[in-house]
């Protein structure tokens, strides 16, 4: 699946599609777990963030848990 | 002259694509170079991992773009280095992991040392006759009661 990071804001939500061949699925699914602080989250194919809030710049929160999956990769901690 | 550069920098959208050949690097590498860039800029990668994978970052605040990806390039090379030495020296790691294990003092016959003035004495052989001394000591005292 290629990577995209899709933003609506009337909805107040992002939709982030990450590469499987490249995060692996027990990665996002811990970085789904822990964004639940930021608010709604559907994992799955598609990673869904609805923050509580909606000041929340989203593409910015999108990128963020990129960074966290990445992050978790990094560490080895999945 | 070819040019090698791998780097495709986008002024208008603040990003910079750097394209990696996993066959040169390893993913391995290319997470380790991605994750030590973390703070710097947001990092996504994509791509075909047995073709091409292509790194997007996005610099976290002002920052020159060409530069930002030059390091990706470096910390991918560094990476690169650090785990073809570290593979490398493997073997060498185990046997000083294993000669560390087997004399840490579990035979007590290899780690004999010499001791001329008596200090080396163990703590039983020290220690048992005044233990024998309390208790009996105890024992007399308890009947007096």
């Amino acid at each position: 699946m290629k990577m995209t990071i899709k933003t609506n804001k009337q909805r107040n939500e992002v939709k982030i599609n990450l590469n499987n061949a490249l995060y692996p699925a027990e990665a996002i699914n811990m970085a789904a777990e822990a964004f639940k602080v930021v608010g709604e989250v559907k994992a799955g194919g598609t990673v869904t963030i609805k923050p509580k809030d909606n000041k929340t710049n989203l593409k910015e929160l999108g990128y963020e848990f990129c960074d966290y999956v990445l992050g978790l990769i990094g560490n080895r901690s999945f | 002259m070819k040019n090698l550069s791998n780097i495709e920098i986008n002024e208008k959208e603040d990003y910079v694509l750097v394209s990696i050949n996993p066959k040169i690097y390893f993913l391995d590498v290319i997470y380790s170079a991605a994750y030590i860039l973390l703070d710097k800029a947001h990092i996504v990668l994509d791509g075909d991992p047995e073709e091409e994978i292509i790194a997007e970052i996005r610099p976290k605040g002002k920052q020159d773009l060409r530069a930002l990806a030059m390091a990706f390039n470096d910390e991918l090379l560094n990476y690169s280095v650090y785990k073809t030495q570290s593979e490398k020296n493997k073997g060498i790691r185990q046997a000083i992991i294993q000669r560390a294990l087997l004399t840490s003092g579990f035979n007590d016959k290899d780690t004999e040392i010499e001791d001329p003035d008596g200090i080396a004495v163990p703590w039983e052989d020290k220690y048992e006759n005044d233990n024998k001394n309390k208790q009996t000591k105890k024992r007399s005292k308890d009947k007096s009661k």
